[in-house]
């Protein structure tokens, strides 16, 4: 995903910030972001990578429900990118470009 | 199978989530929020399966991709009990290959829906689930009960009987079981030809209904012969409901054969407490009386009181 590069520090709202049945959840996935992120850069950094494909995997069933489209994208990379065996480098690109755009949901 | 008289549709429909994703049910809580439903929801496959036999919901939503218990195994489970069998089951899951959805079909799931799922699709796969459901329910419902007199058919007094006798015997309640036969039904038949004889079937059944209580269960048992299952009722009280319907029914004057009256012929056999006769040897003791009520010269009640277990409980009136 080159996009998280073009617009480093672009916010990225959700598809569904209007929509009235959803726009309180929006706001508690949200809210909650910071917490997930902990939890994904701490077992990367432990190599726990089970730990990081069940919260990518989680993130990728979530992301897309929030509005967050190209969160499930990212998400997805990682996932597969563990299932499949990707080599470091790219498995690293991957999780970079999936903490990066963790951090611009709003 | 539902037998009991409560009426399902008057509640909301219950649909039980079983995903491992907090993210999910809340989503699905949002998305069905104006469709109608309860939704109750758990996060692991074991809980799930607790909880449907629990609850019995209208509908399942599943997750496949669990740890532990996984989707597939919640389904597997869940029709292999003949409890949840018919529930029907919308697999709900990320998994995309053939192979999973072939698989989910195979193991008996109606749907499958894949996430992140469209909220049009997901509300209308819900709704003609449901849909499904309440129309194989009717069709059961239907399956039990007589087309021409509209009571209760042989089928669902097998299945009725048994439970009401094991509650007897369970809680010690009285229970009493009556049948009912049409007096000389064949010379009705003969005289007036079968539209009358089908008139005087309906017109008794109709008679039965009517005179019975709430929570008294009339049957067709076959032919000409009715049953009349009575919970919480002593062989005495039984009598009385018995008498009332047959000197009605003896009283009723008939439009296609005003000159000809029409009687019944009435077995009866209950227990004043908990009950210690099996279902078969009821049925031929009240059977027996049916038939010592035609030999005694039809149109009377002929009754009696089989043993009860332990001490023989206060009865009232």
């Amino acid at each position: 995903m080159p996009e998280s590069d073009a617009t480093p520090s672009q916010p990225i709202l959700s598809d569904y910030r209007h929509d009235t049945d959803l726009a309180e959840l929006v706001e508690l996935f949200v809210s909650e972001m910071p917490e997930r992120l902990e939890t994904l850069l701490a077992a990367f950094d432990q190599g726990d990578l089970e730990r990081v494909r069940v919260e990518s995997h989680r993130l990728r069933g979530a992301g897309s429900g929030y509005g967050f489209p190209i969160l499930t994208e990212a998400a997805a990379k990682v996932e597969d990118g563990i299932r499949d065996e990707f080599d470091a480098t790219n498995l690293q690109a991957a999780f970079d470009d999936l903490v990066s755009l963790c951090q611009r949901v709003k | 199978m539902t037998t009991d008289t409560s009426n399902p549709t008057e509640q909301q429909p219950l649909i039980m989530v079983i995903d491992d994703s907090l993210d999910v049910h809340r989503l699905l809580r949002a998305r069905l929020r104006t469709e109608g439903l309860d939704i109750d929801g758990k996060m692991t496959g074991d809980e799930g399966i607790a909880a449907v036999q629990e609850a019995k919901p209208s509908l399942v939503l599943l997750d496949l991709d669990m740890p532990g218990t996984d989707g597939f195994e919640v389904l597997r489970m869940l029709k292999d009990d003949a409890a949840t069998l018919h529930i029907p089951v919308i697999v709900l899951s990320g998994l995309h290959s053939p192979h999973d959805k072939v698989t989910a079909f195979d193991l008996g799931a109606i749907d499958y829906i894949t996430k992140p799922f469209d909220v049009t699709e997901l509300k209308v796969r819900v709704r003609s689930a449901l849909r499904i459901h309440q129309l194989l329910d009717m069709l059961s419902q239907k399956a039990q009960i007589d087309g021409l007199t509209g009571l209760y058919n042989r089928a669902h007094f097998d299945q009725r009987w048994a439970q009401e006798i094991s509650g007897s015997a369970r809680h010690g309640r009285p229970l009493s079981l009556a049948m009912f036969d049409i007096d000389h039904f064949k010379s009705v038949n003969d005289t007036y030809g079968h539209p009358a004889g089908d008139d005087a079937l309906s017109e008794f059944a109709t008679l039965i209904q009517q005179a019975c209580r709430e929570n008294d269960i009339p049957c067709r048992f076959g032919g000409e012969e009715f049953a009349l299952i009575m919970p919480d009722t002593s062989p005495e009280d039984a009598k009385t409901v018995c008498e009332r319907i047959r000197t009605t029914l003896g009283e009723k004057s008939w439009a296609r054969h005003p000159e000809r009256k029409i009687t019944c012929s009435i077995g009866l056999a209950g227990c004043d407490g908990a009950a210690d006769t099996e279902s078969g040897p009821w049925i031929e003791a009240t059977d027996k009386n049916l038939y010592a009520a035609k030999n005694g010269g039809r149109n009377q009640t002929v009754s009696t009181v089989l043993p009860s277990k332990g001490p023989r409980m206060a009865e009232a009136g």
